[in-house]
């Protein structure tokens, strides 16, 4: 995914980063807290939420799988692939063909 | 790149503990009178590593310990927290030290780096196996790109 595509004019963003998937403060606070949020964030006009990390789409793909399930606990309503489709870049573009993996 | 004989290059990695990430030293892991077998692959959650390399690994720790080795382990460009939670994912548990080379000092010191930037992953190392007593590869066994073989469990347990 291309940052044009995700910063596209006529869209509001807000995008987060952090130091790394699955490290202790990123995973207990900072993506449950947008988790938790997601429905007042989007209320605001909001059409993407995006968490970025210096980590490949493969961990950060099972980091978000992995995150949904805080938000279940967390007593989110949404079905869990609305929520990922909504919070998590994992877009094939971006993810590259692994036949070096 | 280091060959048979060579002793591996020093260097400190890290794997996830119970109070977080610790320092293991090359010279801990691979220290003397140690047999190890070290398996180094191109990324944790990717394909191949989690549907093959690793669960092989595993599942043939009985055989491989039965021939006198004392440690497996698991390289990869990964941080501590990333390869432990794989670790988890793979149920590798006691069996398969989990070792993260964040910065690939390992990794290019043993000249087994290559540069996946271009596919939005950094400097990675290639996927290879080695046999290492007391501090010396006895074995070495490097994959062509996007092969996998020889690192295989089984290729490996038949060279100990």
């Amino acid at each position: 995914m291309t940052t044009e595509e995700l910063v596209a004019p006529g869209k509001k963003i807000v995008a987060f980063a952090l130091p790394g998937a699955f490290t202790p403060t990123s995973s207990v606070r900072h993506v449950p807290g947008f988790l938790a949020n997601i429905e007042t964030i989007k209320g605001k006009g909001v059409d993407t939420v995006a968490c970025i990390s210096v980590n490949d789409a493969f961990v950060v793909d099972a980091w978000g799988k992995d995150q949904t399930g805080v938000a279940d606990l967390a007593g989110i309503s949404k079905p869990r692939e609305t929520r990922g489709a909504e919070t998590w870049s994992r877009s094939a573009t971006r993810c590259p063909t692994p036949h070096f993996a | 790149m280091v060959k048979v004989g060579d002793k591996v290059p020093n260097a400190t990695l890290r794997m996830m503990g119970p109070e977080g990430p610790k320092a293991v030293t090359t010279e801990e892991l691979f220290a003397p009178g140690k047999k190890v077998v070290a398996f180094a692959l191109p990324g944790a959650f990717t394909p191949t590593c989690s549907a093959k390399h690793v669960p092989g690994f595993v599942s043939e720790f009985d055989k491989i310990k039965a021939k006198g080795v004392d440690t497996i382990a698991c390289i990869s460009v990964n941080d501590a927290f990333v390869m432990g939670a794989w670790g988890k994912e793979q149920k590798s548990g006691d069996k398969v030290m989990m070792l993260g080379d964040g910065g690939a000092e390992f990794t290019n010191a043993m000249g087994l780096s290559m540069d996946l930037t271009k596919n939005g992953m950094g400097v990675r190392s290639q996927r290879y196996a080695m046999i290492v007593q007391d501090g010396v590869i006895k074995d070495l066994f490097v994959e062509k790109p996007g092969a996998f073989e020889v690192s295989a469990a089984e290729n490996v347990l038949k060279h100990l």
